[in-house]
């Protein structure tokens, strides 16, 4: 079992030191990435999905801090792991993109330095070398002209271009894991779904996994496989893709789905916000916003609880299973 | 009478001596007093600019802007300052549109002392207190900062500095852009409502086709600057006719997994908007362009009773496959 999957991530922790205290970010976050997943982390913004993403990349912080749990790549333990080992493994077997491409490239170096130092920090290649890796991952990513790009900076490039040399960089190593942070929430719809294309096309290739944080759920329902969705720091619901969509069991999953603009159906919005994540609450975190909420709810923390594996939500008062969709 | 109508209106960029960009090259559309028009289209397409124009806040260099049958752009600088309270705006960036050093109480007002001066401070206190209640804050916002309150509260304190002034138009310049899918579900009903109540005119400024087919009965596609199609909404999202729309349209995805998405229908990128085109800005993307496309300018036909495109292909009985 522990050899099929590519990413354990057990009770991950992560908090902020601030001058009103302790913000409890990520609370114990559990989930796993099979190769060939797609795996889609939705939630409002400040539940904790780039905090929990930057955290199994090693890129937490200060004031943020890994304050507990576990996370597994290829059976190997990241938490915990100096940075010099830390960075054997990141940009080599995991690749990190993240919302903007223009913070992620440097403003001063040609992009042919660029990919000279990304490509050099893991292997030995002299200049041409290092050139024509950098052509044919441009190619790769669907740049018609990749020579120019390399002459030039990240200023002369548009958005879309310049995620996708982001991209090509990320791809360099051929990572077997490839963590993404809303990488086309800055982007036109044209040009998001030329990226998602792809990047879902290039992890398919060749048994890659990808995790992929959103807040778009027409993106998880389109490109990913599996679906983790977040409140507060926890994970609260876990599934397949048409599990979750089709027949949520969480009922803050259903407010979600019940956001999105559809034909002939009226939307309904969520009011109220997030819990203070400095006093964080004992019991159901959602229990606030709840319509399902009972005593028991304000007390008491629900578990993930699963009937099949792979399947979960965290509620006292899950909403009934559509029978059709348990299984799909 | 539509309560705005905007013609043929063209707008240039110079920016430091580089070269000239069109960003809005011969727009024409009009709105019924009461209902909303949306503009679509990927950035740079020329929305906001056609939305500044409207708001009076950008002059154009060609055309003319009739509001309620006057012509803005004949009018004086004192009778356009007259009617600033008639055409007010919410902005995409809640936050950067709200001035961080003010308290809530001071923005909404603002526009109270500018327009309103006949006004007593305590009249104009009871007048930002009742706005707030109708966004659904209330009183107890008045003395808070923006940076105090979430993204949904910052977007409803910039709705009511744009509705205390009782406006007859508002400008709604990707208004929910910036926020939670729930939050955003809240401020667009709450959007709604608003309009029903005060019989509100909307131009709606959005890049997001299910929050605009949620939202409008009329649609507009921009491209580089042009209206490519125009329309009743919900007709042109589900059928879209020209070569544009169609391949637009085609990106947007179902948040239904059972949906699958269509293969795309454009080429390439969208093309600088310095480039200077004699003919359809289309031509080297479209997948049914002709040699005729690049010749002259294609203008915005009929193509029903209802719509119309600006296509070359779309004679009113032809369909593009
Ligand atoms: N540097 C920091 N200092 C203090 N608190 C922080 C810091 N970074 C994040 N947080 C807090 O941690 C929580 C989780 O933040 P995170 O960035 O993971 O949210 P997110 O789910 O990615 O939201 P978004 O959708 O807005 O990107 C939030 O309450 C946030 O305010
Ligand atoms: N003040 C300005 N100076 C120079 N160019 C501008 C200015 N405002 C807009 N533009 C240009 O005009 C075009 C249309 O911009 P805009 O109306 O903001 O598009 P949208 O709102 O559709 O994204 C773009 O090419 C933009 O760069
Ligand atoms: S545990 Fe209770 S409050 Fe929490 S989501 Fe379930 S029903 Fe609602
Ligand atoms: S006019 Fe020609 S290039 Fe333009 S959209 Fe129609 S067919 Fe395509
Ligand atoms: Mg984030
Ligand atoms: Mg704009």
């Amino acid at each position: 079992m522990t050899e099929s999957r590519i990413l354990q991530v057990e009770a991950l922790r992560v908090a902020f030191e601030t001058r009103q205290g302790t913000v409890h970010a990520v609370n114990g976050v559990d989930f796993d990435v099979r190769p060939g997943d797609v795996l889609g982390i939705v939630g409002e913004s400040g539940c904790g999905k780039s905090a929990t993403l930057r955290a199994i990349a090693g890129l937490t912080q200060p004031p943020g801090e890994v304050t507990g749990g576990s996370v597994r790549f290829a059976d190997r333990e990241l938490v915990g792991l100096s940075r010099r080992s830390l960075r054997q493994v990141l940009g080599k077997d995991i690749g990190f993109i993240s919302q903007s491409p223009f913070g992620a490239l440097n403003p001063i170096l040609s992009i042919e330095a660029q990919f000279r130092n990304v490509i050099r920090a893991h292997r030995r290649a002299t200049k041409r070398e290092c050139r024509e890796i950098a052509l044919r991952a441009l190619t790769d990513v669907g740049i018609a002209g990749p020579d120019r790009v390399l002459g030039g900076y990240a200023h002369q490039l548009s958005g879309g271009m310049a995620q996708r040399v982001v991209i090509a960089m990320a791809m360099v190593h051929d990572p077997r894991l490839l963590l993404a942070d809303e990488p086309t929430t800055a982007l036109d719809v044209t040009v998001q779904r030329q990226i998602l294309d792809l990047v879902t096309g290039l992890i398919a290739e060749a048994g890659r996994s990808m995790v992929l944080v959103t807040h778009d759920l027409s993106v998880v329902a389109q490109y990913c496989t599996r679906v983790l969705v977040m409140y507060a720091g926890r994970p609260v619901e876990e599934g397949t893709v048409r599990q979750v969509f089709k027949s949520p069991r969480h009922p803050y999953t259903q407010a979600l789905l019940a956001a999105v603009p559809r034909v002939g159906e009226e939307i309904r919005g969520l009011s109220g916000g997030l819990p203070d994540l400095i006093d964080y609450p004992v019991g159901c975190p959602y229990a606030e916003r709840c319509p399902r909420a009972t005593a028991l709810c304000a007390e008491e923390m629900p578990a993930m609880a699963s009937c099949v594996p792979g399947r979960a939500a965290a509620c006292h008062h899950p909403l009934e299973e559509v029978a059709s969709y348990a299984a799909s | 009478m539509p309560l705005l109508e905007v013609e043929n209106i063209v707008k240039t960029f110079r920016r430091g001596g580089g070269p000239e960009v069109r960003a809005v090259d011969g727009v024409s559309f009009s709105i019924e007093s009461g209902e909303t028009l949306s503009l679509i289209g990927e950035s740079g397409s020329g929305k906001s600019t056609i939305g500044r124009i409207v708001l009076g806040l950008e002059p154009p260099d060609e055309g003319r802007i009739l509001f309620d049958g006057q012509d803005l752009t004949a009018m004086s600088p004192r009778e356009l300052r007259a009617l600033r309270s008639s055409i007010t705006a919410v902005f995409q960036e809640p936050y950067e549109s709200l001035n961080p050093r003010m308290t809530v109480e001071a923005i909404v007002g603002e526009p109270l002392r500018l327009f309103r001066r006949e006004l007593s401070a305590a009249q104009r206190r009871d007048r930002v207190i009742a706005t707030l209640e109708e966004v659904g804050l209330g009183e107890r916002v008045l003395r808070r900062h923006p940076g105090d309150l979430s993204g949904g509260q910052q977007q409803r304190v910039g709705i009511a500095r744009a509705l205390v002034v009782d406006p007859r138009m508002i400008v709604l310049d990707e208004p929910t852009s910036s926020l939670d899918l729930t939050v955003r579900a809240t401020v667009l009903n709450l959007l709604r409502e608003l309009q029903e109540r005060h019989a509100l005119t909307y131009l709606f400024i959005s890049h997001d086709i299910a929050t605009v087919r949620y939202f409008s009965r009329s649609t507009g596609v921009l491209y580089l600057g042009k209206v490519m199609e125009y329309g009743p909404t919900h007709e042109l999202i589900d059928e879209p006719r020209h070569p544009y729309s169609v391949g637009l349209l085609s990106c947007t995805l179902s948040a239904d997994p059972d949906v699958s998405v269509p293969a795309q229908r454009l080429e390439g990128d969208t093309p600088s908007p310095t480039t200077r085109r004699a003919g359809c800005p289309l031509v080297g993307r479209c997948p049914v362009e002709l040699a005729s496309c690049s010749a002259a300018p294609v203008p915005l036909m009929p193509i029903s009773p209802t719509r119309s495109a600006a296509c070359l292909r779309l004679a009113p009985t032809e369909v593009v496959a």
